[in-house]
């Protein structure tokens, strides 16, 4: 069977190399799966190697069986002289059996009447002395697609014979219809996936047509099984590759029989160790049975991995392992970076553009429950610069939350009277939920503030960051500077009653050629110093606001020739 | 005081001259002229400024990311730039969330993590990519 469990291995191993490129996965347990590859690295190659993974389950028990069809080219019987023919009970011919009245089997030798035998010395005839059929019952493990191949030949003209399958004494289904004529053997071949629930799978060699005679015709040798693998969590790798065969999160390695422990693992599921001459883990000396490695529903005590909180979330994958009402975080605009927001605080006049009369750095964490759903949201603020004269306040709105869907908040810093609060520290007076930070930015230059804002029930959104971020200027509480595209609160007035030239008359906080007032960038900046404009210290804030954002998207990194020297504060924190 | 240059001074500012301008113009000969990377149009203050209609100065873009993934529990995170944004578990075979992604990225790594494994994708940024995990 050496050659048969190549082409089987070659088979398999390119059904899934194919597989992984049509799902486009870019990451599989095996660079090479070739025969001449060593999946394991174990320096035995696939093609010789007993455990291709080195989980200690041999690939024969991980469905890469090398199907045995025992006395398959009909070799072995109690004997045949040369060139003639024996008509032998089915007790004389090994592993094969007959449903012929008389228990006949008839096995010719080579060149018997001039028919050599297409594999080896012998072969047979279904047509004993009626017309009948040779089957055996071979184990085979169920949803495994096996690849069948018979040689068929006919004797006086055409025969005709069939391949048929199923369950041991049930009603079989032909398969395949053979209709050979006398001059050559033709090779037929197919394909058949064993059904769940079916661990043992007729093959039945049928005669059905035979040129009218009943004792002569339907020459048969050489029948084959090959197997394709199975793919047990179909995630496109073969079980004798895949370390995790059911996808539940737990090596094979430690959901085998052997009770190995994750200190017997290398990180990446095989078994440490040295490994025997052929593949297998020493530590597993002939290796171990499967277990529980393709049961998905079972995982080894070893894998279990504790639940401290009680959430259902295991404490490797808990953001939160001792808090049983949180789990996981969503930073914006990341875990390791702040955004900046800058505003210009004259509005609606111009004023110099150097956008850091309120400059501010930020992170926000919405932090999920096991569902998925929304608890609480972190905000931190520092007030990174205060260039203007203005005591100006900030606050965020959430346009998704009324203020009744907050309990409450906690690190507000407010002592001017410019907001006012409700018990859960929203503003009174809006519709959507208010979130002041602090209202006197003379107070709070390099302060943390951290904002925690517990939600009255898990929600599945509160808004897309960084929400709606604004400053209330020179502590006018209608003077709502926002995010161009962003729209005032309730409490604020876009378009207030002032003297001189309004810059903003519209009230969409863009001037007439669309200059902002406000900016958000993803990432923490140097601002400009005193009265320089912010196209003077980052060279491509031009090129980037004239292409509308198409070029130069990265104009605020610190990349070489994007920054002017002396223009930017760089001793900011 | 009236100043004199010595007539050695005046022969080296002439020389340095001459290798100013022939380094112009060796520049301008040198092939056709390069690609601007600057502004088509030099705007010397940012009061001249136009801004195209619509634009709103943000620096990110919202993506809407599903991931279908057969194994319940699993957790995914999300990163741009190597930078953490999103950790989210699997539910009912799903996994979304609305992310603002800054402009500059143009593909989203996962790590698609069990209690014992963390597999690594990479999705390409879209207003509504779909990963399906095989």
């Amino acid at each position: 069977m050496t050659t048969t469990s190549t082409y089987t291995k070659r088979f398999a191993q390119l059904c899934c190399v194919l597989f992984l490129l049509a799902v486009n996965m870019v990451q599989a347990q095996c660079a090479d799966t070739s025969d001449s590859g060593d999946c394991d690295g174990d320096g035995v190659l696939n093609g010789v190697d007993l455990d291709d993974d080195n989980d200690g389950i041999l690939d024969a028990d991980e469905g890469l069986n090398r199907i045995v069809v025992n006395n398959n080219g009909f070799e072995s019987h109690s004997g045949v002289p040369p060139r003639s023919y024996r008509i032998l009970n089915e007790s004389q011919v090994d592993h094969w059996l007959t449903n012929a009245t008389d228990n006949k089997i008839e096995i010719w030798s080579d060149t018997f009447l001039g028919v050599p035998a297409y594999e080896g010395e012998y072969f047979a005839e279904l047509n004993a002395n009626e017309v009948a059929s040779l089957y055996q019952d071979i184990d085979i493990q169920p949803g495994t697609t096996v690849t069948w191949s018979i040689a068929h030949r006919g004797r006086l003209g055409v025969d005709v014979a069939s391949l048929s399958v199923g369950a041991p004494g049930k009603a079989l289904t032909v398969i395949e219809t053979m209709s050979t004529g006398n001059s050559a053997w033709q090779v037929y071949t197919g394909t058949y996936t064993v059904p769940i629930g079916q661990p043992t799978t007729r093959f039945s060699l049928n005669s059905s047509a035979a040129q009218n005679r009943q004792s002569y015709g339907n020459l048969m040798d050489a029948f084959s099984l090959e197997t394709e693998g199975v793919d047990s969590d179909q995630d496109g790798i073969m079980d004798y590759y895949d370390r995790d065969s059911d996808n539940d999160g737990c090596f094979d390695a430690l959901e085998g029989d052997a009770g190995l422990q994750l200190a017997d693992l290398n990180g990446d599921g095989s078994i440490a160790g040295a490994v025997d001459a052929d593949g297998i883990p020493v530590a597993v000396s002939s290796g171990q049975k499967q277990g529980t490695g393709i049961d998905p529903s079972s995982i080894a005590v070893v894998c279990s991995s504790p639940d401290t909180d009680g959430d259902g979330v295991e404490d490797v994958l808990d953001d939160y392992p001792n808090e049983a009402d949180k789990a996981s975080d969503s930073f914006y605009p990341s875990k390791e970076f702040n955004g900046t927001l800058a505003y210009e605080d004259l509005w609606p006049y111009v004023g110099d553009y150097d956008f850091n009369d309120t400059a501010i750095s930020y992170n926000i964490n919405q932090i999920y429950n096991a569902n998925n759903l929304i608890v609480e949201v972190q905000i931190e603020v520092t007030l990174e610069h205060k260039g203007g004269v203005f005591m100006n306040g900030f606050a965020f709105e959430l346009d998704e939350l009324s203020p009744s869907d907050i309990a409450s908040i906690d690190g507000q810093v407010l002592s001017e009277g410019l907001f006012s609060l409700a018990a859960n520290g929203t503003e009174l007076g809006q519709t959507n939920a208010v979130i002041p930070v602090f209202d006197n930015d003379e107070m709070v230059l390099d302060q943390l503030i951290t904002i925690t804002i517990v939600l009255a029930q898990p929600m599945a959104s509160v808004g897309t960051d960084p929400f709606d971020p604004f400053i209330v200027a020179n502590n006018v509480r209608e003077m709502e500077i926002h995010l161009i595209g962003n729209d005032p609160t309730d409490l604020g007035n876009s378009t207030p009653t002032v003297s001189g030239n309004n810059a903003d008359p519209d009230g969409n906080y863009a001037t007439d050629n669309g200059l902002p007032w406000a900016i958000n960038i993803v990432d923490k900046i140097p601002l400009p110093v005193e009265k320089t404009a912010i196209n003077e210290g980052y060279k491509f804030f031009i090129e980037w606001a004239q292409s509308g954002g198409s070029l130069k998207a990265d104009w605020y990194e610190d990349k070489n020739g994007y920054r002017t020297a002396g223009k930017l504060d760089l001793n900011q924190n | 005081m009236k100043r004199v240059y010595p007539i050695r001074s005046l022969a080296m500012m002439a020389l340095s001259l001459l290798f100013l301008f022939a380094s112009c113009v060796k520049d301008n000969l040198a092939g056709p002229e390069e690609e601007q990377t600057g502004p088509k149009e030099e705007v010397s203050s940012i009061d001249e400024l136009e801004v195209p209609s619509g634009f709103e100065f943000s620096t990110q873009f919202e993506v809407n990311l599903t991931i279908n993934d057969p194994q319940n529990g699993v957790r995914y995170e999300v990163y741009a730039n190597n930078e953490r944004l999103f950790s989210g578990f699997v539910r009912n075979n799903s996994l979304q969330k609305t992310l603002s992604v800054p402009q500059t990225v143009s593909s989203l790594k996962l790590w698609r993590k069990t209690a014992r494994t963390t597999e690594e994708f990479y999705v390409p940024v879209s207003a509504n990519p779909v990963f399906d995990y095989q």
